[in-house]
């Protein structure tokens, strides 16, 4: 199966510019609306191809490690046009995971408008934290929650490593903190390259492909080999350093028709 | 006329005769009967607790059976009421610390359970910011009851009994985490203790005896910067000048904030009820009220984050000692203790 990459109408109709015009800055737009699909394909990737959990592999800093569990929340998507009109989508969170293939597409029910850009928050908002018992995505019994220490833990690795002084090589990555000055909330921002856009067709669905390269976890912002902190579980500045080369790990890859 | 009365009068009572059978029809998924938070005479007004959670006489039952089930436990028998017993305003008689499943110990002392509607944050360190979710930390520790919510879900979805519950008060019979964590709150946010001698004597229907009055003038010079009334705290977190006990070595506040100044720092526990939730102190070292007050007197530790109240330790004579005891006895709430609506479900 071939990617046909960026393959779109380059021109945009008269009827479009209207109803651009027409549109405010920002739309809402219910992840129930019919047609104008885009399905987002979420790809673990570590080392170079992708994840599955038990296989041995090495982070840029050369260490091998077997993943063991790969979580992250992602809510919040919206795709912005040329001129940054942003169509923002109010399905509520999602969580990805790196062992359950159906957790990795995110579905959006777009607009009519080409976009140039796909944005999405990693990690649950603040209002989120202190709001008492929720539901679906963000319910407590996936284990994404603090139980001693309210909140969410946004991204969760886990595997094991000779390089680890935890128990049995463990290493542990439970990523999370809302508070000020230890948030660890990212907003990611995919543009397609420059000078193109996508439209989505009324009755046709689209794919964009979009990795999650977990070496940037490793390193991209900083330096995090497993051997300096096998263990983060707690807000706070290490959290946050794991949070920035977490924003990092996203690649879009390719946009497809189906 | 006594016609015309007959013919629209006979017709609407039919009408509401089939409206009734047709309410009892639909009693299993029917409205919940909405209940009103009672908030005592002088007190402030409590935290939104029940703003997403509205409160009603189902979701309150069903939470108020869940309190009191042990399968809420790994081994079927630990309930939040094992540690938190209602004739000890909802701490643990006698314990220092509470056992947990397998025969484990906590780590610190089970607080009384009342008026947690006004309380911003909850546990001894305020890790915990809304009520909802406080029930995930016990469910799940594994020296209290040890167990995975998942499986908690399981048992009660298989109990025919809940799901009636669930259906009367949320209107359909799935129990999810939610439903289990808003029906404990209903039931944990209605603990309100407002009705001690203390507040019969505020509201001019009680007097004290002559030893209480001048405990309340001791209590109001000494204790009632930090043990704020009418909830007797402030909500505060201070180190009062307790050394931590090897191997549990806990650093309280600090474990949340990671903050230096939090290290040491516990919850001012509210000094409602304080005759029926011996021992005291965050950790249950002491048995008795009095050997706290003589722990303000002259156990005081020092130490850098030593709450500055404290730097001197407070300066309480034997006589003011015995007259404290006496007013902290009108504290004591019985009718709260014995209310009916809070004891096991038969």
């Amino acid at each position: 199966m071939k990617p046909d990459r960026m393959r779109w109408t380059p021109w945009i109709s008269v009827g479009c510019w209207l109803l651009a015009t027409l549109a405010s800055c920002s739309k809402e737009t219910s992840a129930e609306a019919p047609g104008h699909r885009l399905d987002i394909r979420f790809r673990p990737m570590a080392d170079g191809i992708p994840l599955h959990y038990g296989d041995t592999c090495a982070n840029p800093q050369g260490e091998t490690y077997r993943p063991g569990m790969f979580r992250i929340y992602l809510g919040d998507f919206s795709l912005s046009d040329e001129a940054g009109i942003q169509t923002h989508f109010t399905g509520g969170y999602h969580l990805l995971d790196a062992g359950d293939s159906a957790s990795l597409t995110v579905r959006l029910h777009g607009g009519a408008r080409p976009f140039r850009r796909i944005a999405f928050q990693v990690g649950v908002d603040s209002a989120r934290n202190v709001s008492g018992a929720q539901t679906g995505a963000l319910d407590p019994v996936h284990g994404m929650f603090w139980t001693w220490n309210t909140g969410y833990i946004n991204i969760r690795l886990e595997g094991t490593s000779a390089v680890s002084d935890g128990p049995g090589g463990r290493f542990e990555y439970h990523i999370g903190g809302f508070r000020s000055g230890e948030a660890t909330r990212r907003t990611v921002a995919l543009d397609l390259p420059a000078g193109q856009s996508h439209r989505l067709e009324v009755d046709g669905r689209s794919e964009a492909w979009v990795d999650i390269d977990l070496d940037r976890f490793f390193r991209s912002a900083h330096d995090l080999p497993i051997a300096a902190a096998a263990r983060v579980t707690a807000p706070g500045p290490l959290a946050v350093r794991y949070a920035d080369n977490a924003a990092r790990m996203f690649i879009l890859s390719a946009i497809v028709r189906r | 006329m006594r016609n015309a009365l007959l013919h629209t009068l006979l017709p609407a009572l039919a009408a509401l005769a089939v409206w009734q059978g047709c309410r009892k029809d639909a009693a299993a998924t029917g409205p919940a009967t909405p209940l009103t938070l009672e908030v005592p005479a002088g007190f402030p007004s409590p935290q939104p607790v029940f703003r997403d959670n509205p409160l009603t006489r189902e979701g309150f039952e069903l939470g108020r059976r869940l309190f009191y089930d042990g399968r809420l436990a790994k081994d079927g028998t630990t309930s939040c009421a094992s540690c938190h017993q209602p004739f000890a305003a909802f701490a643990t008689f006698d314990h220092a610390f509470s056992h947990g499943v397998d025969n484990s110990f906590t780590t610190r002392n089970a607080p009384g359970l009342f008026n947690m509607a006004w309380y911003p944050e909850l546990h001894w360190d305020g890790g915990v910011n809304h009520l909802e979710v406080q029930p995930l930390s016990p469910i799940t520790a594994a020296n209290e009851m040890g167990e995975t919510v998942a499986a908690v879900l399981r048992k009660l979805n298989a109990d025919s009994r809940y799901r009636q519950l669930a259906s009367a008060a949320f209107g359909d019979d799935a129990i999810d985490s939610q439903r289990l964590l808003k029906a404990l709150a209903q039931f944990t946010g209605s603990l309100v203790s407002g009705n001690a001698k203390y507040d019969r004597v505020r509201r001019g229907t009680d007097r004290y005896t002559p030893a209480e009055e001048a405990g309340y003038t001791v209590f109001r010079a000494k204790c009632a910067t930090c043990h704020r009334e009418p909830l007797f705290t402030d909500h505060t977190y201070r180190h009062t000048g307790l050394a931590p006990y090897p191997g549990i070595d806990d650093a309280g506040r600090m474990r949340i904030t990671r903050l230096a100044s939090d290290s040491l720092r516990f919850r001012v526990p509210s000094l409602r009820n304080v005759m029926l939730t011996a021992p005291y102190g965050h950790d249950g070292r002491f048995h008795t009220v009095g050997a706290v007050i003589d722990h303000y007197r002259t156990g005081v530790r020092p130490g850098p984050t030593l709450d500055p109240l404290l730097r001197y330790g407070l300066s309480i004579s034997s006589n003011e000692r015995a007259d404290l005891i006496q007013f902290l006895g009108t504290l004591t709430d019985t009718a709260f203790v014995r209310d009916p609506r809070f004891a096991e479900p038969k």
